[in-house]
């Protein structure tokens, strides 16, 4: 078990270099070796630094940190910033040159406190690790400045990543504070292209992501979040409404290509940048043409996502370098050994587009009004064909389809449309503004309530659901309560249709057994990942509890796997990241014969791992500058039939530019010793 | 956390600066409530004219209960804050952060060209900087000498951006960038190569160093040395405030300051154009021929007598009308006037005639005629105001810079929509919203088109037209009488595309119209606003006559002759700024 040495990492000193006794136990969410086998010898960042090795030269350490900062990342545009980490590199080369006196050590305390006056958290923050490090290492320093030999150590290998909180929640890491700060410099087309490094679908994302980047922001701890999403939304709006032309220029094509399955944003972000470095593919998908874009085109409905804006994004991807084939079914139109025998790669993106059953009394009978789910439906919905559903609506879940159901029931011409749901309404995984937003639109809500059985009449035609209220039931072991049958409570909500929306699979049928691509017990497609273990020998997992750094090769050599098809249903932007690495690796793969991850992918997991947003950080600002959010269009009518206009409107130019100055820019940087 | 909807805003704040009390709007920053009570905040990157920066963080201040320093020039106030701007805390910081400013500057002062008007003297002064305890290895970086008119030392560079943030706010050229990182960091074309850009000069105006200086001005003198004359340029008509620096009997440089009328925003004439001033090619004492026809240098009452007693002589024999004067276009309203009352009054002829009478005055003819006024219906400065602007038939930066800045201003600051109208891409398209791009010589179908998607559009303003305006009915009915497909094949563009014009140059409800030289020159310009004309008059007026080579009877449907000569006052009359 690695031993942590030394430690300031959350401010909290933990110093095993001299114990007698027992060392003192600490953790951190880090695993043993970087990526899985070279080991992690120490860490330094915005917190403070983390030795696991004792034979870690920290003052070249501390050097080498600071050159990467002042050399590769501090933009100069602050003075203490600009100068002081200057002062600092050169302070510390003096140190290691046996040139600086140990005067010079008290400077770096000086400019600590000096550069708190920074403009941005990236220099300010380099402070705090290199501090600690003069601090607690002080006789290494000086075994530099005044003796032969310099302190007993070994020589490492740095590898660094610049990060910041938002910019690592995101799943794509699109370098949020530079597009930000672009915007409030009125350099709209610059910030689109910063969004475009990470996320080829700018006008999607900013408008139906659940922004997971603004839970974790930091102006949070002045304030409330940067509105994050709808700057992306800024900046894309502002080159269509500019009749921009995207500048975008792919390198000349390299002769091999590849074949992707289905046109999701995973699909569809993989052949975007494989297309930037000159890889024509070619993209299957089973839906008719008009209809690119996947989940976003047959799931999510047009009053958040306009269909000619989605449209651009995949014409503007299409025109980067692939050609996507509609009305092809792989499995049935061609087959998947096909692909893969005529291409150099392919690339399975096939997302989740089977219902999950509802588990109650009578859906497997075929009845008139139970329809096979939710996503079928708003499928059907947009594809302008009949949906089977009536006037009295009924939809089953609590996520963000059922909601979609509910709205789009009404726009289809519902007279009511109820959602019923097992938990309260703040259970709800929903995100808050949909349920609202359904809410105002005149959808009726029954919480905590079970249906257990469709009730039909005669003809087989539903007339009704029974239920069963539910409410709270005794912590079980783990001491969570779960919500029990009320005995008794039995009634009947009227209705003649019933859509469950209760989740989505991955339909994988097109892939054969015999390729040797394994398939998990949820249905996603296995694929390769590093063998990252913590301290006590357990594997680190991500949030959906796959395997944290997955290379995204398939089992079977030269096939990729990614999007909902791989992680499990998720959201764009997830499918979006994960489909971007899978784009880089099936390059290497391509030029090298090798699908590897590289440091930077590697480093990416590891500070999600561990999280860059720390909730509990007191961050000192004047609160005099509220989030602005953007307005939307109010009252019923919205949802009338046939209204799928867009219910978010956006912010003008000059209020994202205020909103876009509240940024506080916490740029970080991260470096290991290997 | 709201998605959606922004919270309600009180409009004011009030708080507390050394003690004092202030109430300033909501949004405004500390450094502007400070202003209001007359306290000074050091300041070295805040530019009143384009957005904060937050570089140089000399505007540090204190603000009760924050356990850092705000930067006062771009934090907004807080209702109920206090706030100290001065104490040894923060003199300390500013000191240190200026010692640190200061690590490898060049101070070369001595052959600085902004020595005496440097404001990173002048701060490093009132803050007595008078030793520096940092050092850091030196690096000099390698000094433009290769651009044209402009020459950039980057040792001397503070990193303020307000070059930067003119050049992109301002002049909307952005080319000039921050480039390279950390200590490296310097101000560059981003390509590398020397600059190419509108050489407006407006960078070295907002530069508070000697980092981006004047070629021509270079070595020519020391700022404090000259006579300063406030004047108006005189090279367009945006009526840019100047400051002509003289020396020796030269004209050294021209700056201009921001607290006039135009901001100290200039173009590439207002800036090097004095070079003319000082040609050796150039008049500078009045010269009358001697006796055997050679021109001698005099003195101005003996030139003057000369003319007066040769006018006489020539009045005399022949009359007035024998006399004929032609003015300059560069000189003022006031200028011409006295020359004609001269002319008339003393000398008694009305053969009269000035360049300027080819460029606007034949629109100011037709302008007159029909809407009984021949200028703006506002100052220019209402055009950062606008919610929408139309611009047709100008290469607006190239014709009148200070128009084009403050359409900049409207577009990128204000939320205004943007339509420009042109034969040609200008300069200001990239901010447009909508681009015609008509065919030479049609502005009067593209006029008539865009009216008529405005009233096909119901954008028209009834409540305005009704209380200042007479004849919509027939001003539509004219309208109607051409057909899109008339206007599309005439102009070239489509009418969908008239239609999303016309709802762009209609949104928010005031619209700025500036038009330009090539509607003015435009051959069938008086078509485009004058009533009741005579088929061909407009041709002949102009000397073209493309009507008159047109097949006899396509002649009769060709829209200058079907109705469209009747259009009453729309043209101009609609747009309602
Ligand atoms: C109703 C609903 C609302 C949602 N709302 C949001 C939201 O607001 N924000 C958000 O971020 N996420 C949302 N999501 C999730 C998001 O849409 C998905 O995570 C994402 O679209 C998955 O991307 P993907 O590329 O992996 O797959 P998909 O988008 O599902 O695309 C897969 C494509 O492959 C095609 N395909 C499948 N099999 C084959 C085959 N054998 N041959 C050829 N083509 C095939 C499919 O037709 C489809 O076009 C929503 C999902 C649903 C269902
Ligand atoms: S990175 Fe941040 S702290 Fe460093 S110079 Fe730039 S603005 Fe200043
Ligand atoms: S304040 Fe800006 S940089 Fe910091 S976490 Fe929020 S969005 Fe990111
Ligand atoms: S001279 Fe004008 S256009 Fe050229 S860099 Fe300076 S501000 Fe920009
Ligand atoms: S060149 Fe001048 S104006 Fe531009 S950043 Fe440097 S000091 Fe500031
Ligand atoms: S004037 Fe405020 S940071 Fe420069």
């Amino acid at each position: 078990m690695a031993q942590v040495v030394f430690s300031t990492w959350g401010r909290n000193v933990v110093d095993n270099r001299n114990v007698s006794g027992e060392p003192q136990e600490v953790s951190f969410k880090l695993p043993v070796a970087f990526d899985g086998e070279k080991p992690l010898r120490a860490f330094m960042g915005w917190d403070g630094i983390i030795l696991f090795d004792k034979y870690v030269d920290v003052p070249a350490m501390t050097a080498e940190y600071m050159k990467r900062v002042q050399t590769l990342y501090c933009c100069g545009r602050c003075t203490p910033g600009k100068k002081g980490t200057k002062v600092l590199m050169d302070l510390f080369q003096n140190v290691l040159a046996r040139k600086a006196t140990e005067a010079d050590l008290d400077t770096v305390g000086d400019l600590a406190e000096l550069l708190k006056n920074c403009k941005c958290t990236l220099c300010q923050s380099a402070t705090v690790p290199v501090f600690d490090a003069v601090t607690h290492y002080r006789a290494d320093f000086l075994a530099y400045i005044n003796e032969a030999c310099g302190p007993n150590t070994e020589k490492a290998a740095y590898i660094h990543k610049i990060t910041a909180p938002c910019m690592d929640k995101c799943p794509a890491h699109i370098d949020i504070p530079k597009y930000i700060e672009e915007i409030k410099n009125y350099q709209y087309s610059e910030a689109l292209a910063t969004i475009r490094e990470n996320m080829p679908m700018p006008s999607v994302c900013g408008r139906v992501c659940p922004h997971p980047c603004e839970t974790a922001c930091r102006r949070k701890n002045v304030d409330d979040a940067i509105n994050i999403m709808v700057l992306k939304r800024t900046a894309s709006d502002y080159e269509r409404q500019h009749n921009i032309t995207p500048p975008m220029q792919p390198k000349p094509a390299k002769g091999k290509k590849v074949a992707i399955v289905g046109a999701g944003p995973a699909g569809l972000a993989c052949a975007y940048y494989l297309g930037l470095e000159g890889y024509k593919s070619t993209i299957f998908e089973a839906l008719p043409e008009g209809y690119g874009g996947g989940m976003i085109a047959v799931g999510i409905p047009a009053y958040r996502m306009p269909r000619p804006i989605l449209q651009r994004d995949v014409d503007i991807i299409e025109s980067v370098g692939s050609e996507i084939r509609y009305n092809t079914r792989v499995g049935k139109d061609i087959t998947l050994p096909e692909l893969k025998q005529q291409y150099d790669a392919v690339f399975l993106a096939p997302g989740a587009h089977r219902s999950k059953p509802m588990g109650v009394e009578g859906e497997d009978k075929g009845y008139k009004g139970f329809l096979s789910g939710g996503i079928d439906f708003l499928r059907e919905a947009y594809l302008g064909r009949p949906t089977g559903m009536g006037k009295k609506v009924c939809v089953v879940g609590g996520g963000n389809t059922a909601i979609d159901c509910v709205r789009v029931a009404l726009r289809e011409g519902a007279e009511e449309s109820i959602l019923l749901y097992r938990r309260s309404r703040k259970e709800m995984p929903a995100d808050v503004w949909e349920v609202d937003g359904a809410d105002e639109e005149g959808v009726r809500f029954e919480f905590q309530v079970l249906p257990t059985k469709i009730i039909v009449d005669a003809n087989e035609q539903v007339t009704g659901v029974e239920c069963v209220r539910m409410a709270m039931g005794e912590p079980d072991a783990s001491g969570r309560r779960r919500p029990e049958p009320v005995p008794g409570s039995e009634f009947i909500v009227e209705c003649d249709t019933v859509i469950p929306a209760i989740g989505q699979d991955p339909d994988l049928s097109f892939i054969p057994p015999d390729m040797g691509i394994d398939i998990t017990k949820w249905n996603t497609v296995v694929t390769k990942y590093l063998p990252l273990k913590d301290a006590a020998g357990k594997d680190l997992k991500d949030g959906m509890g796959n395997m944290l750094s997955r290379s995204l090769i398939t089992d079977c050599d030269g096939v990729f796997a990614g999007g909902d098809a791989e992680i499990g249903p998720l959201t764009v932007v997830a499918c979006i990241g994960n489909a971007h690495r899978a784009a880089l690796v099936i390059q290497r793969w391509l030029e090298e014969g090798k699908a590897y991850l590289s440091d930077q992918d590697i480093f990416d997991d590891l500070l999600t791992y561990l999280g860059v947003y720390d909730k509990n950080e007191q961050v000192p600002w004047l609160d005099s500058c509220d989030r602005a959010n953007q307005n939307e269009i109010h009252g019923r009518e919205r949802a009338a039939k046939g209204n799928y206009r867009e219910v978010e409107l956006g912010f003008s130019d000059s209020t994202a530019q205020i909103e876009a100055d509240r940024c506080l820019r916490c740029y970080r940087m991260a470096m290991v010793a290997v | 956390m709201a998605h959606t909807e922004p919270s309600d805003k009180k409009t004011t704040a009030t708080l507390t600066i050394d003690g004092n009390q202030v109430t300033v709007p909501v949004g405004a920053t500390i450094l502007e409530a400070a202003a209001e009570l007359g306290i000074k905040i050091p300041t070295l990157c805040w530019l009143k004219k384009v957005s904060t920066t937050g570089a140089c963080r000399i505007c540090v201040v204190k603000v009760e209960g924050v356990e850092r320093f705000m930067t006062a020039c771009n934090t907004p106030v807080k209702d109920g804050i206090s706030v100290t701007t001065s104490s040894p805390e923060l003199e300390i910081a500013r000191k240190k952060t200026l010692e640190l400013m200061l690590v490898n500057h060049p101070l070369d002062c001595p052959i600085c060209d902004a020595a005496g008007e440097c404001d990173l003297q002048d701060t490093c002064y009132s803050l007595q900087v008078d030793k520096n305890k940092y050092t850091a290895e030196l690096e000099r970086l390698p000094i433009r000498y290769d651009w044209k008119l402009l020459e950039s030392d980057p040792n001397r560079c503070i990193l303020c951006e307000k070059c930067v943030k003119v050049c992109r706010e301002v002049v909307g050229r952005e080319a000039i960038e921050i480039v390279d990182r950390g200590d490296r960091t310097i101000i560059d074309t981003i390509s590398g190569e020397p600059l190419d850009c509108d050489f407006c000069g407006n960078c070295i105006n907002a530069c508070p160093t000697g980092t981006l200086i004047s070629k021509p001005f270079k070595f020519r003198g020391r700022p404090w040395t000259f006579e300063v004359t406030r004047g108006i340029c005189s090279f367009c008509a945006s009526g840019c405030e100047i400051e002509y620096h003289v020396g020796n009997g030269r004209v050294e440089r021209v700056t201009s300051s921001d607290d006039g009328y135009n901001k100290g925003n200039l173009c590439v004439n207002g800036r090097f154009g004095y070079a003319a001033f000082n040609s050796s090619g150039r008049l500078t004492a009045p010269l009358v021929k001697d006796a055997s026809g050679n021109q001698q240098k005099a003195g101005w009452d003996q030139a003057l007598a000369a003319v007066a007693g040769k006018l006489r002589e020539i009045v005399k024999a022949g009359g007035g009308a024998a006399v004929a004067g032609i003015g300059s276009p560069r000189v003022t309203n006031e200028e011409s006037y006295l020359f004609q009352k001269f002319l008339r009054g003393a000398v008694g002829t009305n053969n009269i005639d000035s360049e300027a009478r080819l460029g606007f005055f034949p629109a100011q003819v037709v302008q007159y005629r029909m809407l009984g006024y021949s200028g703006g219906t506002y100052p220019m400065d209402a055009i950062e105001k606008a919610t929408a602007v139309v611009v047709i038939g100008s290469d607006l930066k190239a014709e009148s810079p200070g128009f084009a800045y403050r359409v900049i201003q409207a577009a990128t600051k204000n939320d205004a929509r943007l339509v420009v109208a042109s034969s040609r891409a200008t300069s200001i398209n990239k901010y447009a919203n909508a681009f015609l791009q008509y065919r030479p010589g049609s502005e009067a179908f593209l006029v008539a088109g865009l009216n008529k998607a405005l009233i096909a559009e119901g954008l028209q303003n009834t409540a305005f037209i009704e209380k200042n305006a007479t004849g919509l009915d027939a001003a539509t009915a004219a309208l109607d009488a051409i057909s899109f497909e008339q206007v599309t094949a005439a102009t070239g563009i489509s009418e969908a595309a008239l239609r999303e014009a016309a709802r762009l140059a209609c949104s928010g409800g005031r619209t700025a119209v500036i038009y330009g030289a090539d509607v003015i020159r435009s051959a069938d310009m008086a078509t485009a606003v004058k009533r009741d004309r005579q088929p061909g008059a407009a041709d002949r007026c102009r000397g073209r006559s493309r009507s008159r080579h047109l097949p006899a009877g396509r002649e009769e449907q060709h829209p200058r002759h079907a109705g469209y000569g009747r259009l009453p006052r729309v043209p101009a009359r609609l747009p309602y700024l």
